[in-house]
């Protein structure tokens, strides 16, 4: 494993954004925690291993309700008890004790903290489930705020994503580029 | 008369490709290069793409280290050559939502996009499994949905449901369910414009990499599936039965983007920064862009 370069994914990101982007709201992102000296790796991968599962399900909860938001906007409907929408409930609820769970090292409370703050944006928009979903124009406002909270959330995942950790907001592992790798 | 002009872009390459990932079956059989493109369709009164490829700033470093991906070009920088700017393109069929094909829509501002409704919501299936079913959800992207939801917000996306005819005029989607991945689909241009054309062309996407795909391995003329498929190789195969049918057999027709030796078979250039463009067909008054 090599951890003096793990963090080459997260810096990749952009970091302009136009006046109106709803990323100028984005929390700023861990930096330098890997190098904290007082931290050893088996520390690091320990907390990693910890909230990894609860990681790579938040990611796959923001695609989940992005497609079920792509259905109700195209649809002009949405229903909260939409079999895909009540297993999303279910996973976020798995996913917060995931991430609960997981024993976190000093050097690691900042990371640890944002990817809370990225669920609970996911939160943010599984709730509302709950409640009275509006029609026509209100449905509308209400996608959009939502399709919003997950833009932050996923923006979020990716800014605290370590490569050499195992958190990748993407598994390349079986992808169609990776033609490559057992040539290395 | 030829309503449209069509070109394969390279946007970047995998030098060493393991031949059995894009020949089932082929295993031990060496290596060789894997161009990565999308294609651009040109008329007067449309410019179209098929497939965006994958966004560089988010991934590039990690697939160039990772996976020997080489020389990502920007669409601005491959589009240029054409005297198009991203900007200009109205219409783009993501043949499928593998994120080296749907992970760039951000670049193109002003696009309708046309997608499955099936790829997307078998997606979000296989994304609601547990891990230890994560290989049912390979190559896709969170993100990407993230993208096209925003699309939805914008009004630039359209699911399209089994086939569509004209979505652009002259223009045909045919879905492939459960090929290479679970909501498929492949490209008809009808370059005369009549309903059995004569002069077709297919962008196939992945559903068929490279010629060997359609003409066998050893001059036997037998289909050989792609080496990767989610959904079954009896739907890959029938599937690519439907795709020769449509252009009445002739393999020269189908266009695997995926596939080195275009270069071979059209009229091509390589440029400057080491990326080709291969030129399928020209519509009339088009001049060429290769000569």
């Amino acid at each position: 494993m090599r951890l003096g370069r793990i963090s080459d994914f997260a810096s990749s990101a952009p970091t302009l954004h136009g006046a109106d982007c709803d990323l100028l709201d984005l929390p700023v992102a861990p930096v330098g925690w890997l190098a904290d000296i007082t931290t050893d790796r088996d520390a690091l991968i320990r907390y990693a291993l910890g909230v990894r599962s609860g990681y790579e399900r938040t990611g796959r909860i923001v695609g989940q309700l992005a497609g079920l938001l792509i259905l109700a906007r195209l649809g002009k409907r949405f229903e909260s008890d939409w079999p895909m929408a009540t297993s999303v409930v279910e996973q976020a609820r798995q996913a917060e004790e995931e991430m609960h769970s997981a024993w976190v090292p000093a050097a690691a409370r900042h990371h640890h903290c944002y990817l809370l703050q990225a669920l609970q944006r996911v939160q943010n928009v599984v709730c509302a489930f709950d409640r009275r979903i509006p029609t026509g124009d209100l449905l509308r406002a209400q996608l959009d705020g939502w399709t919003r909270e997950l833009k932050l959330a996923g923006a979020m995942l990716s800014g605290a994503a370590v490569e050499g950790l195992g958190l990748m907001p993407l598994d390349f592992s079986q992808a169609c580029c990776n033609c490559g790798t057992n040539l290395q | 008369m030829s309503k449209y002009s069509i070109w394969v872009l390279e946007y970047a390459y995998v030098s060493q490709c393991a031949v059995s990932s894009v020949i089932y079956g082929a295993h031990n059989q060496g290596i060789r290069k894997l161009p990565y493109c999308y294609v651009l369709i040109k008329s007067d009164d449309h410019i179209a793409m098929v497939d965006v490829g994958y966004n560089d700033k988010e991934y590039g470093r990690y697939i160039a280290e990772k996976f020997l991906v080489e020389n990502w070009h920007s669409p601005k920088d491959v589009l240029a050559p054409c005297g198009i700017r991203p900007e200009d393109v109205d219409s783009i069929f993501i043949t499928h939502a593998h994120f080296d094909h749907m992970g760039n829509t951000d670049a193109f501002p002003n696009a309708t996009f046309y997608i499955q409704e099936r790829e997307l919501t078998k997606w979000i299936w296989a994304m609601s499994l547990p891990d230890r079913l994560r290989y049912m959800m390979v190559a896709t992207d969170p993100s990407d949905v993230l993208r096209a939801a925003d699309l939805a917000r914008q009004g630039r996306l359209r699911l399209v449901d089994g086939n569509l005819e004209n979505a652009i005029p002259g223009i045909d989607l045919h879905a492939a369910p459960d090929t290479h991945t679970y909501g498929c689909q492949w490209v008809h241009v009808r370059n005369d414009m009549q309903t059995r054309s004569r002069d077709g062309w297919v962008l196939a996407g992945d559903l068929i990499y490279v010629y060997e795909n359609m003409e066998g391995t050893g001059g036997d003329k037998m289909y050989v599936p792609v080496g990767l498929a989610l959904g079954s190789t009896t739907n890959l195969v029938m599937t690519t039965e439907e795709i020769m049918k449509s252009v009445d057999y002739e393999v020269k027709r189908v266009i695997p983007v995926h596939e080195e030796r275009l270069k071979e078979v059209f009229p091509s250039r390589i440029l400057p920064n080491g990326l080709r463009i291969s030129e399928i067909c020209l519509a009339t008054g088009q001049k060429s862009l290769v000569a």
